[in-house]
């Protein structure tokens, strides 16, 4: 297949000053380093330049093509060198070493209403903004109506667009954007822009423009939007290639890789071990003490591997371990609370049977079904209670246990091809009828 | 729609094709031009009439001070008129090199996020600084006019010493403008150096005034000649031109030019990476 874009061994590199704050540097210190040299001895020198010139590297030795036609998604997180690998192909930086070869007329959108002036009006913004992304006038003039009529504000046309409310600006300032018509078009994430509705008609219009055989270069935090737009995933991690191939896959790694590193740490609890002093206790006026205490406690899959990832298609299993410090006077009943992310109760969850009340070590377990809980991060807070006890709480442990439901390459068949979000707490699979009435 | 032509982008490739691409943005130069003549009276209480005010008044109070004052020579020409054909090229240089120094920062927002060659916004701000100097222009000939003043065919010559003037202006613009990418001092700089060389400069005075032992060092200056070539086509003195100022001139305007064309050329890859 005859390709579009050709990249090879691409590097950029940056000089990062740390001699001083801003990139700018004062000519000053430029002026005053033939005198420092007299000062010092050469050695000091160059030990002084590596420490205050740090390189950075923010591609190496990147690789890929994109074919005619084809619409690839680039993916990493922050300073991963997506937005570098962008300048490059836009041609607004050069790179240090390698090449890319472009076949085609390229625009490139890395934010929109380039150049817009506030003191001018719509109209002359249009045109203007038209001019700079490389749209000849006659051009501009002939999709005018349309674009006017696709960014709704067709009032104001002649109102400064400093007086334009926020929305309205960046709706006129997409839609001059929208109606270019490139054999390559380059899109940063620029498509979350305006309310709901306009948002939807962008993404309509995205997909009207990038299917028509056009190449499509597109960056994006969002999965859903990627998945949706592309075909293909540059997954790149520190300047670096990590794959290139399907978007499901590349996408799925990277949700991946983002889980484990950055957020598995700080965020995810599969596990706990109970520690006075030290974990969060919930204590109010119906606190007992001395009856029982909390040991410890997990997350598990059904094949007892203790994790904070669950599949959404797997049940899995919640476990405490506890202490009865004394023989309890009264029925012990071990619960557990389902929290979202926002802190909301999902749901308690109680046994069925009694459970022992002699003193000894016990432990819990609650078996959790899949598809119980949708998508997403929960909580879970291990309690003990005695109800019939004037203090029936004799351990409440907020946060305990931190989790995440996973959907891996949008498993679900009951989706219907819908790649988009599913909201909600619980995606239970209930049975339905579809009877014909005719 | 076009048919696909293949851009190679690598280190150093930018130069390929440079004039062609140059050519090829031309609309927008001209939109923002045309953004900056129609946003600067904006908001404004008398508008464009600054083109007018401005070197109108400046004329009156060098009338003020070097004419009825300090009572220089003004070689039988109404001073005011001395003073305005000095002044004209003067503004129109001084404005054109303030602007082009600053119009990459200006529009750093523009550099770094779309493609173009970087020479289009200093050579857009140098096309409104023309236009602002063509509309001086018909004060002047108001001028002549009120002071029944009539040039003879050496007028002809005024748009080639005026070309000499956009010409050192731009040169010196380039490189002011590259530099104040990476050292933002030029932008204090530039204002400084202007001030002073109004002095240097026959603005305010004619050329004749300086003693013949000065008048080459006075030359080096290249603006002296250019505004000297203005006198002698706008006022027709007897005075015969010096030529050794006039070479200066000339040369120095091609000199810093071609130099600053190429030091702007050489830095422009890295501009969005600094500024």
């Amino acid at each position: 297949m005859s390709y579009s874009i050709k990249v090879e061994n691409l590097s950029k590199r940056y000089l990062i000053n740390h001699g001083n704050s801003g990139s700018a540097r004062s000519i000053r210190e430029v002026l005053a380093k033939p005198f420092a040299r007299f000062k010092k001895q050469q050695e000091e020198i160059e030990v002084e330049e590596a420490r205050s010139v740090e390189q950075f590297w923010a591609l190496k030795d990147v690789s890929f093509e994109v074919g005619e036609g084809q619409r690839i998604a680039i993916i990493g997180g922050n300073g991963a060198g997506k937005s570098t690998l962008l300048k490059i192909l836009s041609r607004i930086t050069e790179p240090t070493s390698g090449s890319v070869s472009i076949r085609g007329k390229v625009s490139s959108l890395l934010e929109v209403g380039t150049g817009f002036h506030p003191e001018l009006t719509g109209r002359e913004n249009i045109f203007l903004n038209g001019a700079i992304l490389g749209m000849p006038r006659n051009e501009i003039k002939k999709k005018f109506d349309q674009i006017v009529q696709f960014s709704g504000v067709e009032k104001f046309l002649d109102t400064p667009v400093k007086h334009y409310s926020s929305g309205m600006y960046v709706r006129l300032a997409f839609s001059v954007s929208a109606w270019l018509d490139p054999d390559i078009l380059i899109v940063d994430e620029v498509l979350s822009v305006g309310d709901q509705a306009f948002q939807k008609r962008c993404a309509d219009r995205m997909k009207e423009l990038t299917g028509d055989g056009r190449t499509v270069i597109f960056v994006s935090h969002s999965m859903a939007a990627v998945k949706s737009m592309c075909e293909k995933a540059l997954y790149l991690k520190s300047g670096e290639v990590v794959s290139y191939g399907p978007v499901e896959e590349g996408a799925a790694e990277y949700v991946r890789t983002v889980m484990d590193e950055s957020e598995g740490a700080s965020w995810h609890a599969p596990e706990f071990v109970f520690e006075q002093g030290k974990t969060e206790l919930y204590v109010d006026s119906q606190s007992s003490t001395g009856y029982a205490q909390c040991i410890s406690g997990k997350v598990c899959k059904h094949t007892g591997e203790v994790t904070s990832f669950l599949s959404i298609n797997e049940p899995f299993t919640v476990k405490m371990r506890y202490q009865l410090l004394v023989d309890i006077p009264s029925e012990v009943v071990p619960n557990f609370h389902f929290y979202d992310d926002s802190g909301t109760r999902f749901f308690i969850s109680f046994p069925d049977k009694s459970s022992p009340t002699a003193k000894g070590i016990y432990e819990a377990e609650c078996q959790l079904p899949a598809f119980l809980f949708n998508t997403g991060r929960f909580t879970m807070m291990p309690v003990l209670s005695s109800y019939a006890m004037s203090t029936p709480i004799h351990f409440a442990l907020p946060n305990a246990l931190k989790f995440e439901i996973v959907e891996p390459n949008n498993l679900d068949t009951r989706r219907h091809g819908w790649g988009g979000a599913l909201p909600g707490f619980s995606r239970p699979r209930l049975d339905w009828t579809i009877s014909s009435l005719n | 729609m076009s048919s696909p032509s293949e851009i190679v982008i690598s280190n150093g490739m930018t130069s390929k094709g440079y004039w062609q691409d140059f050519w090829r943005h031309r609309e927008m130069l001209l939109f923002l031009a045309w953004r900056d003549i129609l946003v600067r009276y904006k908001q404004t209480l008398v508008g464009a009439s600054w083109v007018i005010i401005r070197p109108l008044l400046t004329m009156l109070v060098f009338t003020m001070v070097f004419g009825r004052i300090a009572k220089l020579p003004s070689n039988d020409v109404p001073y005011p008129l001395l003073v305005f054909s000095g002044m004209l090229p003067w503004f129109f240089f001084s404005s054109a090199l303030t602007e082009c120094s600053n119009s990459l920062v200006g529009n750093s927002n523009l550099l770094s996020k779309v493609y173009f060659p970087r020479l289009i916004v200093p050579a857009s701000t140098l096309l409104v600084c023309v236009v602002d100097y063509l509309i001086s222009c018909l004060l002047l000939l108001a001028m002549l006019v009120w002071y029944a003043h009539w040039p003879d065919w050496r007028i002809l010559l005024l748009p080639i010493f005026s070309l000499f003037a956009a010409i050192i202006a731009f040169g010196l613009g380039l490189w002011a403008a590259a530099l104040n990418v990476r050292y933002r001092d030029f932008r204090h700089l530039i204002p400084f150096v202007l001030q002073l060389g109004i002095y240097v400069s026959p603005v305010g005075y004619a050329t004749t005034l300086i003693p013949e032992k000065w008048r080459f060092l006075y030359s080096l200056n290249p603006l002296v000649g250019v505004i000297d070539g203005f006198r002698w086509s706008l006022l027709g003195q007897e005075s015969h031109i010096y030529w050794p100022s006039l070479l200066i001139s000339v040369v120095g305007s091609v000199l810093v030019l071609v130099t600053g064309l190429r030091y702007f050329r050489k830095s422009e890859a890295g501009f969005a990476d600094v500024i």
